[in-house]
């Protein structure tokens, strides 16, 4: 969630804003992903023992463009990865980088048989300095979505998992 | 006040802002269009900006302690469906196009002053989800990888 105005005039990057500026290059390199069998082992604790390293998902092949520092990951629209709408808050469209014809996977990991959810959307609400009390009009833009469903991790092992992205 | 941009981090594995949360968080009835997700003190990351939560080795700011400290968001109104079958990125599932609402409360406690933040903690109290605005929404049942 990005702010995109105060009250004060100081402006964040949106989200998407800042990928449509990015300017870095990538070699865009695609690694090929080799499927894991799927092991069954839904509750099993990592036998290394540590969360998030080694039972985290993996994400989706994908590398949007620019990617700034490579993010794996499509912008909001239509699976069919035709032309998204235009969103006023950010004054581009929902998905700057154009239309898909491969598609698009709103899932952001891999592996991933589930439900998901995803919204792009702009809110607006109050902003406090937690020191002074002063307020301000605020707004933001977010793109949030959840997985719910099973994935298969780093350990190949099949996990039940609920996943949100912020 | 400045700028703030809440986000899960990145993960050893590069998936991009993503947190793990309760089971029971996220409900759908893809039949009916609609789905919910709650959040309670999901705990995050404040990079202040979208540029500075991205630059990984490279960020010149710090990033600091964020909480969602509630998140509503309801997803309904089903206005198209559509399948997909996706070899290019192994994908392929059902999905609802629909509108969505969010209600959230987000909180960065108090910290040093940094570049990008004066440190006097910050909170934003969205305003009701009724006036929020979805310019897109979706919901399905998906799957990829192995399961393609």
């Amino acid at each position: 969630m990005k702010s995109i105005m105060s009250a004060s005039g100081l402006a964040g990057l949106s989200r998407r804003s800042f990928f449509r500026h990015a300017a870095t290059a990538s070699g865009g390199v695609l690694l090929g992903s080799a499927l894991p069998s799927k092991a069954s082992a839904d509750d099993a604790e990592s036998p290394c023992g540590s969360h998030g390293i080694c039972d985290f998902p993996l994400p989706i092949p994908h590398i949007n463009t620019p990617p700034p520092g490579g993010a794996h990951i499509y912008f909001p629209g239509p699976v069919n990865g035709g032309p998204t709408p235009f969103d006023p808050c950010t004054g581009a469209p929902v998905d700057p980088s154009g239309v898909h014809l491969e598609g698009r996977d709103p899932s952001l990991i891999f592996n991933f048989k589930g439900f998901i959810g995803q919204a792009d959307l702009c809110l607006s609400g109050t902003g406090t300095d937690l020191t002074t009390g002063a307020h301000a009009p605020y707004q933001f833009h977010t793109d949030m979505r959840f997985m719910h469903g099973v994935f298969v991790g780093t350990d190949l092992v099949e996990r039940k998992g609920s996943f949100v992205f912020v | 006040m400045g700028p703030h941009s809440w986000d899960a981090g990145v993960a050893p594995t590069n998936v991009v802002w993503v947190a793990q949360v309760p089971e029971g968080s996220a409900h759908v009835d893809l039949d009916d269009g609609s789905a919910s997700l709650h959040l309670e003190n999901l705990c995050v990351y404040d990079a202040f900006t979208v540029a500075n939560s991205l630059l990984g080795l490279n960020r010149p700011v710090n990033l600091v302690k964020g909480i969602i400290n509630s998140l509503r968001m309801e997803w309904r109104g089903a206005l198209s469906m559509d399948t997909a079958n996706q070899s290019a990125n192994k994908m392929r599932g059902k999905f609802v196009e629909n509108t969505a609402t969010i209600e959230v409360t987000a909180t960065t406690p108090r910290t040093e002053p940094t570049a990008l933040s004066n440190g006097h903690g910050f909170r934003f109290v969205s305003d009701p989800a009724s006036t929020s605005f979805s310019n897109f929404a979706q919901i399905g049942e998906e799957r990829n990888g192995a399961f393609f």
